[in-house]
């Protein structure tokens, strides 16, 4: 059996509050969870959220923290409990909606291991509440529209990730406004933008990937080469933001039913050893991974459809390789295209490297990528990237 | 050439792993060994395996492959990772037209015991594996 799993319904040209009221009364909802965090509960947007919900009764659970540990589930699932409630609304995030995934798994499957969740076994979620409401902060993560959940636990002195995934966790309803993300400083704008790039193009030429995942993915990336540039001109420009917010969705859409690649992979341990925002990191490394993947002749064919697309949609110019095409615009945006430009000193790189190497031959988006590398090869591609 | 499904066909694979560097490095860690069941046999295999479904267990320890277990009825066995898949599907990952960990994510190759997650932490020493079975060859 082959599918793929996205959310029922999204919303996207309307303001959240006023998609808020109207969802309260067609789904008759009474009481609700909102999943947060401080800083999120601080600002202007979310008490216009909690204004639109205020004829139910809610409560605001706002104790998540990045890389949230998997005991969250409980936490959220007690407040689900107290509440009784019909939905859980998630503002925030990856972490925030990946918290509220868990303590909905949780106010439901109490005797389910949240380490346990597999992508074929039902947990027992669908056509039950509460329904998860996702109301993405950033433009990047995806994980509004994906069925994968990722928590953290410590073992043996290092916080070791929990990556589950199960369709019943793709959140029901997902909301996109772009007045949101609007107040994104510049360098996160970029760094959500790049992310939901590599996102598409790592779908795009995924070893798993589908007839529907190519279609989003594409789209995607025409959707950041075109408005990323706007937004950054004009940060107020809320169609290009709003063009934005919808490609990071369909991204997550995109890499949650195909995988992701060796971008992904190196990303990861390169971003947390050296504490580089992870887009930024995806971002800075794609170029370098599409051209080490172009020897593989299935990938070659898809990252030229890609380049031939784009040529045809965004009118550029025809170049040889689609890396050429990220390059140019990585100048375009003033993105750095290589770590030193990034005020990494080469010593802190060097002493990670070899690390980094060795954890992303073990990481799971790795297994999708069309070509695998030896660790040598890994050394020599991080090697090029200061 | 042994022939797959079979015994000795599993005794080479085994070898294979065992020689190859690639898998040395790559599989360090992963402590469990797999049990491959084998279903939907062609007609001339049939008579040969009352059960239907043959199988073997491949023993496999950080990086090593210690040894095979031959069992003609594969519902007789269990390890922690159980994998099963019809003739025709292993033939296809086998031959590298299919990657395996995406073979276990569209549920060509069924995990019916272990987790997904764990073997998505070892996509080298998958591809390596298949890259073994393609060394011993199919007849």
């Amino acid at each position: 059996m082959t599918e793929i799993s996205i959310p029922r319904r999204i919303f996207y040209d309307e303001p959240v509050e006023s998609v808020l009221q109207q969802l309260i009364n067609i789904l008759n909802i009474k009481k609700m969870v909102i999943v947060t965090d401080k800083v999120i509960r601080g600002m202007d947007f979310f008490r216009k959220i909690t204004d639109a919900v205020s004829s139910t009764s809610y409560q605001v659970f706002d104790d998540v923290e990045p890389e949230p540990p998997i005991d969250i589930g409980d936490k959220v699932a007690k407040v689900i409990k107290q509440v009784g409630a019909d939905v859980v609304i998630a503002v925030g995030g990856g972490s925030v909606i990946d918290s509220a995934k868990a303590g909905v798994v949780k106010s439901l499957r109490p005797d389910l291991d949240v380490e346990d969740i597999a992508p074929f076994n039902p947990i027992g979620m669908e056509f039950r509440r509460p329904i998860i409401i996702a109301i993405p902060t950033t433009s990047g993560t995806g994980s509004d529209a994906s069925y994968a959940m990722v928590l953290t636990k410590d073992e043996n002195k290092r916080k070791i990730k929990i990556d589950v995934a199960n369709s019943e966790l793709v959140p029901y309803i997902v909301i996109l406004d772009p007045k949101i993300p609007a107040g994104m400083p510049k360098t996160l704008t970029i760094g959500t933008a790049l992310d939901a790039m590599t996102h598409a193009i790592e779908s795009f030429v995924s070893t798993n990937s589908n007839p529907f995942t190519d279609a989003l993915s594409l789209k995607v990336v025409e959707g950041v080469l075109r408005y990323l540039p706007i937004v950054l001109k004009d940060p107020s420009n809320l169609e290009a933001r709003a063009n934005l917010h919808i490609a990071a969705t369909m991204a997550g859409m995109a890499f949650s039913n195909s995988g992701l690649g060796l971008a992904h992979a190196l990303g990861h341990p390169l971003g947390a050893m050296l504490g580089l925002h992870h887009g930024t990191a995806v971002g800075l490394l794609l170029p370098y991974v599409i051209d080490f993947n172009y020897n593989d002749s299935r990938a070659k064919e898809k990252y030229d459809y890609i380049k031939d697309f784009l040529e045809l949609t965004l009118k550029l110019e025809k170049k040889e390789k689609l890396s050429e095409h990220i390059r140019l615009f990585y100048s375009k945006i003033d993105f750095p295209q290589r770590l030193r430009g990034m005020e990494i000193e080469k010593n802190k790189f060097d002493k990670v490297k070899k690390f980094v190497a060795e954890e992303a031959l073990h990481d799971p988006t790795l297994a999708f990528n069309p070509r695998i590398p030896t660790p040598e090869e890994l050394e020599s591609l991080l090697e090029s990237i200061y | 050439m042994p022939k797959f499904p079979s015994k000795e066909w599993a005794e080479k694979f085994c070898e294979e792993l065992n020689k190859s560097e690639t898998y040395r490095n790559s599989a360090r860690g992963w402590i469990w060994p797999i049990l491959f069941k084998v279903k939907d046999l062609p007609k001339e295999l049939k008579s040969q395996f009352s059960s239907g479904s043959p199988g073997f267990l491949v023993d496999l320890n950080n990086g090593t492959c210690r040894g095979v277990k031959w069992f003609d009825d594969s519902s007789k066995a269990d390890a922690p990772f159980v994998l099963t898949a019809t003739f025709d599907d292993w033939l296809n990952v086998i031959q590298g037209k299919i990657n395996p960990v995406s073979a276990i994510v569209r549920r060509k190759l069924a995990l019916e015991k272990g987790s997904v997650s764990s073997i998505m932490r070892y996509p080298v020493a998958a591809l390596e594996m298949v890259r073994a079975a393609q060394r011993v060859g199919l007849k």
